[in-house]
């Protein structure tokens, strides 16, 4: 009996010991995991770091020097760091960010940086992505940059399952091809929900897209958040010929929603004229 | 000639002082109006020419033109560079005494030839 307590007691021990062991273990694996995700961090910060002074060195020489993209290619650290994604990535990053500040004859020559030294086939490759926000950032960067040789293939995602990914290739399409491209969604059952179509007025108003001369035939359309939507570039626009069109569509709508948008636009226009 | 660009944003920060020394400027940046002021009130670094942005961290583009009409014995000029094409913004810093308003997005030489017109060599 005294030595069955005697090996239960041991047993009860051994059980402690070994979770206390195990806890230890666990502990010190994930200070490790941790540990190493801190090099892999650093090490990572280093490269950005190596890769963002080499861009910004020949960006500049490419758009305020004389150096040619050629020249460029032919620059062998370039060449090396190339092989790289994390590269690619922030040049793109680079490349845009001056494309917000300049216009002009240097918004155009980084357009063509974009395209020439390659940045915008990685682009174009992560279009395939399996992951969604890849898919949304490279139809992002390849608008932005207006890249119109990608535009079937971006214009190709509007089927993609998920929604993020179908308003962003919307946008796209509005950005490179103007506002004429919601006619081709004119009668589709595709809804516009109102962040949509705050994303589009503000692509609108970002890029001074101009309004195409038959904007008011979208009222037309069977879908009843493209014409919503519709109504809400005709605020935008301010043009008479347009209120004109939308007053009568006021008089023959019955949709309570679309009859209280377009008096709240016209009452405008009674303020303004 | 000496300029001061105050610039948040790092990319156009880098390029501008690039490009401005290309063109023979001696250029300081900075990319917060506190570090702006600072340098600004510092007799040890005469200023010829102010070029901020509005929207900056720790100081806004407003209080470095205020800092700089107050040096004594000041007519720096200045230039304001911003984002915002506001009516009210613009009619706001020329009443702070701004010499000229670039709006971003803009085009270097536009700068430049802003720059030339308020620094003859």
């Amino acid at each position: 009996m005294h030595l069955t307590n005697q090996q239960e007691f041991f047993s009860i021990y051994e059980v402690v010991l070994l979770l206390i062991l195990l806890i230890l273990a666990v502990g010190l694996l994930f200070f490790l995991l941790t540990f190493y995700k801190r090099i892999l961090r650093i090490s990572e910060d280093r490269r950005k770091q190596e890769y963002q002074e080499k861009i910004e060195s020949l960006l500049f020489s490419f758009l305020f020097g004389e150096m040619s993209i050629k020249e460029i290619q032919e620059d062998q650290d370039f060449q090396k760091m190339f092989q790289s994604g994390l590269f690619q990535k922030v040049s793109i990053k680079a490349i845009i960010s001056l494309h917000h500040s300049y216009s002009g004859a240097y918004s155009r020559k980084l357009e063509q940086f974009y395209e020439e030294a390659g940045f915008a086939n990685y682009s174009v490759k992560r279009l395939n992505s399996r992951k969604w926000p890849h898919v949304v950032e490279a139809i992002r960067d390849l608008s932005t940059m207006n890249h119109l040789k990608s535009y079937p293939r971006i214009a190709s995602h509007i089927v993609h399952k998920h929604p993020y990914v179908k308003t962003e290739v919307l946008i796209a399409m509005i950005k490179m091809k103007g506002i004429s491209e919601i006619y081709k969604f004119r009668d589709s059952a595709m809804f516009l929900n109102d962040w949509v179509q705050s994303c589009i007025l503000f692509t609108v108003k970002k890029h001074n897209i101009p309004a195409p001369p038959d904007l008011v035939d979208l009222l037309k359309s069977r879908n009843r958040s493209i014409v919503m939507l519709t109504v809400r570039l005709i605020d935008y626009y301010k043009s008479a010929e347009h209120y004109t069109v939308l007053s009568s569509f006021y008089q023959q709508t019955v949709d309570i929603k679309l009859k209280k948008e377009m008096a709240l636009v016209l009452r405008k226009t009674e303020s303004i004229y | 000639m000496r300029i001061l660009l105050v610039e948040d944003d790092e990319m156009l920060r880098k390029s501008l002082v690039f490009f401005l020394t290309s063109k023979k400027y001696e250029v300081s940046a900075f990319d917060n109006g506190l570090d702006a002021i600072t340098h600004l009130e510092s007799s040890e670094n005469p200023t010829d020419l102010l070029i901020t942005d509005l929207n900056l961290p720790f100081a806004a583009g407003q209080q470095v033109i205020g800092a700089a009409k107050k040096i004594v014995d000041s007519s720096i000029p200045i230039i304001v560079l911003t984002s915002s094409g506001v009516e009210s913004t613009e009619l706001e810093v020329f009443d702070l005494g701004a010499d000229e308003f670039v709006t971003k997005p803009f085009s270097p030489p536009v700068l430049l030839k802003r720059i030339e017109k308020l620094l003859p060599k």
